[in-house]
């Protein structure tokens, strides 16, 4: 467990390193990586899309998304308090300068609130996240059947 | 909610209450070894869920009996939740794969109980639980019998006002309830769930009540 947090850490570090250099090179200050939506079960309603967000620059915030895929797109985020999940709609994400944001299960997450149809493997989400300063990025996200524990590579735990 | 915090405060005053008599009884039960420690709470004897009539994935009528002749995992959600509530049936689903192989003599079930009775029909609650298992459970019915069964096993759950009638959303708690074949609370399992832990802690819950409630 120790040997993962510290591999993930040097992995932390390694972003950072190669994100220092990007921004450098005049790169996005924003980038988005390994964007994944859960496949839904038949019936249900609401998807959910889980994204990682590097920031190479200043600080910024995450203030909307849009999908064609939903007929709303929200940015909510999952918390347990005295065992009690509440998932709860928030207005903006913060995402320091710098830092590398995990919207991941259990946690955060962009959801796609009345699915057109629904999402199964195989498909990809279209996806524009909308920040304070970046502006608007576009991301296309697989659609993940995050069923077996193999399945999601991206996929976290929630604490 | 109120009633339900006083359920978890007799809950642990139960315990609390429990663990002091097994201490001072410990010199004359000395061979008494106590509940077995796993992610959440054990209860000392089983308590009884009460009344409810509550309807099935099926559309069938469901009672406390219903649950009885089997070990019941029971977790509350409902299937307009995207996030926690297919994380936690991802896991039981593990759970189900690792006992039917560590305690192929223990029969299973698992039910997923609508904290949201309005939009989870008996239709809506198959099409979603089966996806996760084919044998998953679900229930739903009246909200107030939903609430006789969530306040006995001590699961709460409220939509927080000045929200939007369609797609409002539950807030619920995590944890995951387990009942003895006698129908009546053994366990409370505690977020966060990880199936491999679920799984030992079952196995140990088994091993010491199995024989007993079979």
């Amino acid at each position: 467990m120790i040997a993962t947090n510290r591999r993930r850490a040097w992995l932390g570090v390694l972003l950072g390193l190669s994100a220092v250099g990007r921004a450098a090179a005049g790169e996005p200050a924003i980038q988005v990586l390994d964007a994944w939506a859960r496949a839904t079960p038949p019936g249900a309603e609401n998807g959910a899309v889980y994204l990682k967000i590097v920031n190479h620059g200043a600080a910024d915030r995450l203030i909307g998304a849009r999908s064609p895929a939903a007929h709303a797109t929200e940015l909510h985020a999952s918390a347990t308090r005295d065992g009690v999940v509440a998932m709860r709609r928030i207005d903006a994400l913060p995402i320091d300068a710098g830092a590398i944001v995990e919207l991941a299960p259990g946690g955060a997450h962009v959801m796609l609130v009345g699915l057109v149809s629904r999402l199964e493997a195989g498909r990809r989400v279209g996806l524009t996240l909308v920040f304070a300063n970046a502006g608007e990025l576009a991301v296309d996200a697989p659609v993940v059947d995050a069923r077996g524990p193999a399945a999601a590579p991206h996929e976290h735990r929630a604490p | 909610m109120r009633g339900s915090v006083v359920t978890l405060g007799l809950v642990a005053a139960g315990l609390a209450v429990g663990a002091g008599i097994a201490a001072n009884l410990s010199w004359r039960h000395a061979a008494t070894a106590p509940p077995p420690q796993i992610g959440g709470y054990v209860l000392p004897e089983p308590r009884s869920l009460g009344a409810f009539e509550l309807v099935d994935e099926t559309g069938t009528k469901f009672a406390p009996r219903d649950f009885e002749g089997r070990w019941s995992f029971l977790y509350f959600g409902y299937t307009y939740c995207p996030d926690v509530c297919p994380l936690a049936l991802v896991e039981l689903a593990d759970v189900k794969k690792r006992l039917a192989e560590h305690a192929p003599s223990a029969r299973l079930s698992f039910f997923f109980v609508s904290v949201d009775p309005r939009r989870d029909t008996p239709e809506r609650l198959h099409e979603y639980v089966t996806y996760f298992d084919p044998e998953f459970r679900g229930l739903t019915g009246e909200p107030a019998q939903i609430a006789a069964l969530a306040n006995a096993v001590g699961a709460v759950y409220f939509v927080e006002p000045g929200q939007d009638e369609k797609t409002y959303l539950v807030s619920h708690s995590s944890n995951i309830a387990l009942l003895e074949p006698g129908g009546g609370l053994r366990a409370v399992f505690t977020s966060p769930h990880v199936a491999e832990q679920l799984a030992d802690d079952f196995a140990a819950i088994f091993a010491r009540y199995g024989a007993a409630a079979r």
